[in-house]
């Protein structure tokens, strides 16, 4: 006897950050990345933990490199999940930063009989937790009923709406990944640098830089109380937890709202950020312009 | 800085011989016409040009500074230079052009004001043929007002209250006279009464027992002309005091190399008899820049940049004074390639090269930097260009319009970085034809936490607003050799001292330099601070930063410091807190 087919299914990778507790609850299936340390691979979170990946980071010998999940990987997981779903919609960080869309485009390829049911890959614009949550409201709503069309409104909508901002403690990390031009430049004098950045819409884009991390919290802080109409905020940071309290502490002496979720970002990120950084993803209500 | 100050002195004996077709009749003249007033500027460069060095010599600070005297002489020039081969009568077209030729030559504050009046000034007459006293009078009035209007913060003791006082003057003089020499008699009689009278008004003129420059520089000016129209002559200097430089104090500081000056030649030699100063300095100024003089008890030294091929007249010319004792001369063109390393490819060019790009409408930044080190720093900040000044050496107006016009985006930020490059370059970013602001740093720490702040895709002005915040946030300190002995606020500074600023108030001095440091250090609120940045001076060697830095370390060894290789001329450090 089969299953009725009535929802579609929902699939992401493993830069969306989302907390294992929150992908079962909403039924979302999260494809792991890999992180290699020379010619040692790991699965994201499955085979290596975040402060094990961290310490080796900061330790210096190999500049770990991170690699999407083979088509395959993908191939089987929607095969997995076309036993139960409609269809899948599968959301993935910008094209400019990762190959995971289409990776995940090749492994849809690979399903046998893949014309018979509708899948998209969508670019959410977004990493970490802001792809996260986008990856989330998409699952409720798929959980309502929504159909393809629905969901796929509803992330371009979301991709208006979510804003990441950051604050690095180094600018290292993000010159040796070599995806952000605009840390090319900043190679020379000055050793401590900590740079701050905005990703929306798909773009990363500089928001200047500040010496000190008390300075780099303020301006954080600042652009936070910038965007109107927050709807939620969650609080992401790269292996050092007293850097979010010290965030969390300003967020409380100024009475602004309090984070949903605090996130140790992934590896997959932690390899071109660093450890030591902190930021925020912040979700602005429906209806409202971006600012 | 302009190669040689010089090079294009008016003529006395062209004075004196046109003097002779003047509009004057039975030693009146009641009208000037284009020709006459082209004539009193002339005459007014000259005595200028004769006297610069004694208004150079009034520094409120005892630190080496950006020369009031050189700042208005060569914004006068610029002016000068608009009409220079100009034949037209017409009074107000004559004015206009030497207006925009002072806009576009205007270095250091006293030239920028000196440009507001002439815009002023010519504002008033742009229409008239030839003016009288009652027009003369009229366009003084509106030249003061022009200046007080250009100045956000007007400061009384100024050259402000000079030009406010002699236009009351033409007004008064308008009254009872039509000759216009009478009424510019007036004038600078009333110039020289309130340039006495500036420290009365301005407590730090008083304390550091100097009149205002910038108002002895506009009263020179307007006593050439009357000189002029008195038939005296313009060839002699007044008697005024110098204060050469220690001995010890000369060549110690390398400046930036000015372009074509780059040979660097020191003549010690033992004068035949005292040295008359003027001359001799008018002299050195035909052959090159960055001149200083320094006396001992029977030895003078001469420092100057020069080009290659007049390398050896400096030696030349003192022969005539005096027995040479000493030469020493250096490439200094090769000095700067081997600080980076011999890659004659890096030199200054090359760092201009290296300018991050910039699309256009986002916004990119200019920065004035006064060291090699420091222009690096600024550019691995993402400066898009850098316009090199500082302490001693103001850019001009002209050369932050070139810089802001080269830029490929029409939104532009100015960090001058300098108090007396504030107003050049907020006249730049007026003249200019682009969205242009200026972000008013006074120092280099605070020019690069602006510049830190610095959003390209931001909007303009919030983007401004979040580099003034970041520019207030960081306590400066600068380290510095004292030029002449003063009691400044409670602080007794000899002569050779080592002298503390902290956000650029005189804070300490003392004979040496660690103590100096220290203090300082404490002046700036080092101890609330989380991160020092120490940018070495070009006297100042990597291994003494070094030491330096381990000493600040056990004074605060919750600090993180940071030692950058600023290359700066006169400051063993630059200090920033933040």
């Amino acid at each position: 006897m089969r299953l009725a087919v009535s929802r579609l299914g929902i699939v992401t990778d493993s830069t969306s950050d989302i907390p294992p507790e929150l992908a079962e609850k909403w039924g979302i299936h999260v494809v792991p990345c890999y992180v290699n340390f020379g010619t040692e691979s790991y699965l994201d979170q499955e085979e290596m933990s975040r402060s094990e990946f961290y310490e080796r980071l900061a330790s210096g010998g190999a500049h770990p490199t991170t690699a999407a999940p083979p088509a395959g990987m993908f191939a089987e997981a929607y095969q997995r999940l076309l036993s139960t779903a409609s269809g899948i919609i599968s959301i993935h960080p910008p094209d400019q930063l990762s190959a995971l869309r289409q990776s995940a485009l090749n492994g849809w390829d690979l399903v046998k009989g893949a014309g018979a049911r509708p899948f998209r890959a969508l670019d959410a614009g977004q990493l970490s937790m802001g792809l996260g949550w986008i990856v989330v409201r998409a699952a409720q709503a798929a959980r309502d009923g929504a159909d393809t069309a629905a969901i796929e409104k509803l992330v371009a909508n979301l991709r208006n709406r979510v804003h990441l901002l950051a604050a690095l403690d180094t600018v290292q990390y993000l010159r040796l990944s070599g995806r952000v031009g605009w840390a090319r430049g900043t190679i020379g004098k000055f050793l401590r640098l900590r740079p701050l950045l905005r990703i929306f819409q798909g773009r990363i884009t500089s928001l200047g830089y500040t010496r000190t991390r008390a300075s780099a919290i303020e301006r954080l802080i600042i652009h936070l109380q910038q965007l109107e109409e927050i709807e939620s905020m969650t609080t992401l940071y790269t292996h050092i937890p007293e850097i979010a309290d010290e965030f969390h502490r300003r967020l409380s002496e100024l009475k602004l709202p309090e984070p949903v979720l605090t996130i140790n970002a992934t590896p997959i990120l932690g390899t071109h950020v660093g450890p030591g950084g902190v930021g925020f993803v912040a979700i602005q209500r429906q209806g409202r312009l971006s600012s | 800085m302009d190669g040689n100050i010089l090079a294009d002195r008016p003529n006395w004996e062209d004075l004196v011989t046109s003097q002779q077709d003047t509009d004057r009749a039975e030693g009146r003249m009641t009208q000037c016409e284009g020709r006459g007033l082209k004539r009193l500027i002339k005459a007014g460069l000259t005595w200028l040009d004769r006297n610069h060095q004694a208004i150079n010599a009034l520094n409120v600070f005892p630190i080496p500074d950006g020369d009031t005297g050189t700042n208005m002489l060569l914004t006068m020039r610029s002016a000068y230079k608009e009409i220079a081969e100009d034949d037209t009568n017409h009074a107000g077209r004559i004015a206009q052009k030497v207006a925009r030729g002072a806009l576009m030559g205007a270095r250091g504050n006293s030239g920028v004001i000196l440009s507001q009046i002439w815009r002023g000034f010519s504002h008033e007459i742009e229409s008239v043929e030839a003016f009288d006293v009652q027009q003369f009078a009229a366009a003084m009035r509106e030249a003061s007002d022009t200046a007080y209007n250009g100045v956000v913060k007007p400061v009384e003791g100024t050259i402000l209250t000079v030009i406010r006082q002699a236009s009351e003057a033409a007004e008064t003089a308008a009254q009872s006279t039509d000759d216009l020499a009478d009424a510019l008699d007036q004038v600078v009689r009333r110039c020289h009464q309130a340039v006495a009278e500036t420290p009365q008004l301005l407590q730090v003129l008083a304390d550091a027992g100097v009149v205002d420059a910038g108002g002895e520089g506009l009263a020179i000016i307007l006593e050439g002309m009357l000189r002029f129209m008195n038939g005296e002559p313009l060839d002699t200097a007044l008697a005024r005091e110098f204060q050469p430089l220690d001995l010890e104090a000369v060549g110690a500081a390398m400046e930036a190399v000015e372009p074509g000056q780059d040979w660097e030649v020191v003549v010690d030699f033992r004068p035949r008899r005292e040295l008359e100063l003027s001359s001799f300095y008018n002299r050195l100024e035909m052959l090159g820049t960055s001149i200083q003089l320094g006396q001992g008890d029977d030895l003078c030294r001469v420092h100057i940049h020069l080009p290659k091929e007049m390398r050896y007249e400096p030696i030349e010319f003192v022969e005539t004074l005096g027995t040479v004792v000493n030469v020493h001369m250096e490439n200094l063109l090769d000095q700067v390639d081997q600080q980076r390393g011999g890659d004659r490819a890096a030199g200054p060019a090359a760092l201009l090269m290296q300018k991050q790009e910039i699309e256009p409408g986002q916004i990119a930044s200019i920065a004035v930097a006064p060291g090699s080190g420091i222009a690096e720093a600024f550019v691995s900040l993402g400066a898009a260009r850098i316009v090199s000044g500082g302490q001693t050496m103001n850019p001009s107006t002209e050369e932050i319009v070139t810089a802001i016009e080269a830029l490929d985006t029409d939104k532009v930020v100015v960090l001058p970085n300098n108090k007396n490059i504030v107003m050049a370059a907020r006249t730049a970013c007026q003249v200019s034809s682009k969205q242009a602001r200026v972000v008013p740093t006074v120092n280099v720490p605070q020019g690069v936490s602006a510049l830190l702040a610095l959003e390209p895709d931001g909007d303009l002005d919030a983007v401004v607003e979040a580099m003034e915040a970041a520019a207030s946030e960081v306590s400066a300190g600068e380290i510095t050799t004292a030029t002449r002995q003063v009691e400044f606020k409670g602080v007794a500074v000899q002569e050779g001292d080592i002298l503390g600023l902290a956000d650029g108030n005189i804070w300490c001095a003392g004979p040496q330099v660690e103590p100096v440091v220290k203090e300082t250090l404490e002046g700036m609120g080092t101890a609330e601070r989380e991160l020092l940045t120490l940018y070495y001076g070009v006297d100042t060697t990597a291994q003494e930063a070094g030491e330096m830095a381990d000493k600040i370390q056990e004074w605060y060894p919750h600090l993180e410091i940071e030692v950058i290789h600023g290359g700066q001329p006169h400051y063993f450090y630059i200090l920033g807190a933040e």
